[in-house]
């Protein structure tokens, strides 16, 4: 695999096969960090530093049997190990939300349609109430697409127990836009 | 597809693996087709668990800017060029502060290990081993453990570090101490089994009197034919009885028999003592098993433990597959 290949010519010594690496993955990287924490400055920090272990260190890599899911997992420990969590990260997402969204004043956005902005405008506070655990898990099995196997190692759990966290998520998350509906009906 | 998928709820299903593929990849096209032919009454919970799987997936989260994106290679890239040119430039006031801070680092040693040498026994994957204390007690120890002693005060103190699973036969005298992650087992002269390894702490008593206390204090104390196992929900140490049909646990005679064990615990034990990785396939690491294998033949172990499950096995070199 394209791959593997990148990985052991890093351990040679070659840079351009880091940034291959790095091209590959920084998207997903990127966004995953940001689950973790919703801070920028702190997501490009870890990921500098992570590339430049890999590179400090390249010689000593074992090369990984799933690249994306080691990356992960690498950039979790150093999200985690970087201090407290950021105000920003526990700041529910729905304040944020009416930041972005002044143009709209709350009347007309009750006003809007059912369209799938909406619902993803929904689920984005849904998914600001859920726990952090859930909202992590509920990233790497959906927009990630990862297996359980990668998903139960990066977050250290088993199989049964990633799979449960799982429908524990998505039944916290439904039960939230149930509220949120709820709440909007009310209001109208 | 599987049976079992009739009684799932959406979330259930929108949780499922195979069919998380199905809705985003188009795999398992064929299987999920003839499932829902077979089972239309599902019709509505497959449709909202689809749903729910293309809600979540379509979800905008903040991805990064090309501009983003190169910025952070070029900081990479920039502090990478920094750090190769760094040792040439303070060549001569590196060289010395490496070697002035390797002798104290090396004096700093010399130092401790005069203070206390441990002495550590290791049982690798596929050996046990059988060793005397320095004060005549006995330990075997099995594959894939390790205890650990101070050499200079053992013959007073009688503490030992245990990881894994060890049996000890002690010789009477003062207290003797096994430390374990799960806990401390204490007792004066007699024979034990210690297991602790993957959260589970578990001591057995063969003879005489052992005394069993977890990290948050909790006591037990064990006579023959007792043993406690640390409950996983709340790490408190329960009382139960075994039966010591011989004198020394099964696996020091190269038997190890499962009781209604998850297939996950009984493949980590048979890698430990063939000294082999075994792949499961997915969904099998909590079937539970009951039955024995024993040390001695690869092929005979593999098929004892997956001929009662139905189970298939192919063995190449150092490498066990276990599939459905």
């Amino acid at each position: 695999m394209e791959e593997t290949k990148h990985w052991e010519n890093l351990k040679s010594g070659d840079i351009n096969a880091l940034q291959e690496l790095y091209n590959h993955h920084i998207s997903a990287l990127y966004k995953y960090g940001m689950i973790l924490c919703r801070d920028d400055d702190k997501v490009k920090d870890c990921i500098h530093d992570m590339f430049l272990s890999f590179w400090a260190n390249r010689s000593g890599l074992t090369v990984p049997s799933s690249g994306k899911a080691y990356l992960m997992v690498s950039l979790r420990r150093r999200i985690f190990d970087k201090g407290p969590k950021s105000i920003l990260e526990t700041t529910p997402l729905e304040d944020a939300d009416i930041d972005d969204k002044q143009t709209a004043d709350p009347e007309t956005q009750w006003m809007m349609s059912e369209t799938e902005e909406e619902t993803q405008r929904k689920l984005e506070q849904a998914m600001g109430r859920i726990s952090d655990r859930q909202r992590e898990i509920v990233h790497m099995k959906y927009i990630q697409q990862l297996d359980y196997e990668d998903i139960a190692r990066i977050m250290s759990l088993n199989y049964q127990s990633a799979r449960n966290l799982v429908t524990r998520a998505l039944a916290a998350l439904r039960k939230e836009m149930t509220l949120i509906l709820l709440i909007l009906i009310v209001l109208m | 597809m599987e049976d079992k998928f009739t009684t799932y709820s959406p979330i259930h299903l929108a949780g499922e693996d195979y069919f998380v593929r199905w809705v985003l990849h188009r795999e398992y096209e064929e299987q999920w087709t003839a499932w829902m032919q077979q089972h239309p009454d599902r019709k509505p919970i497959v449709e909202e668990a689809r749903q729910i799987v293309l809600t979540l997936s379509e979800s905008k989260d903040e991805g990064i800017s090309a501009a983003g994106k190169s910025e952070l290679w070029n900081r990479i890239n920039n502090s990478i060029q920094a750090e190769s040119k760094k040792p040439a430039r303070n060549n001569i006031r590196q060289l010395l502060i490496w070697t002035v801070s390797a002798a104290a680092a090396f004096a700093l040693m010399v130092w401790i290990n005069n203070l206390t040498t441990h002495e550590r026994i290791i049982a690798k994957a596929g050996e046990q081993k059988e060793v005397f204390l320095p004060e005549q007690s006995a330990v075997t120890l099995n594959a894939g453990s390790s205890i650990m002693y101070k050499e200079n005060s053992f013959g007073q103190d009688r503490i030992l570090r245990l990881e894994g699973e060890a049996f000890f036969k002690v010789i009477p005298g003062s207290s003797f101490t096994v430390e374990t992650e799960g806990g401390t087992v204490t007792v004066m002269g007699t024979s034990f089994n210690v297991l602790s390894r993957n959260g589970r702490f578990e001591v057995s008593c063969y003879t005489g009197k052992v005394k069993v206390q977890n990290d948050k204090k909790d006591q037990l104390i064990l006579t023959t034919g007792q043993q406690s196992i640390k409950r996983k929900k709340d790490d408190s140490l329960n009382l139960d009885t075994f039966i010591p049909i011989s004198d020394t646990p099964d696996w020091t005679v190269g038997r190890f028999p499962f009781e209604n064990q998850p297939l996950s615990e009984v493949i980590s034990e048979l890698e430990r003592q063939y000294a082999v990785d075994v792949r499961l396939d997915k969904g099998l690491e909590d079937i539970e098993y009951t039955g024995l294998f024993e040390t001695g033949n690869l092929d005979t172990a593999v098929y004892l433990i997956t001929w009662p499950l139905h189970l298939k096995s192919s063995i190449k070199g150092k490498t066990v597959t276990i599939s459905r």
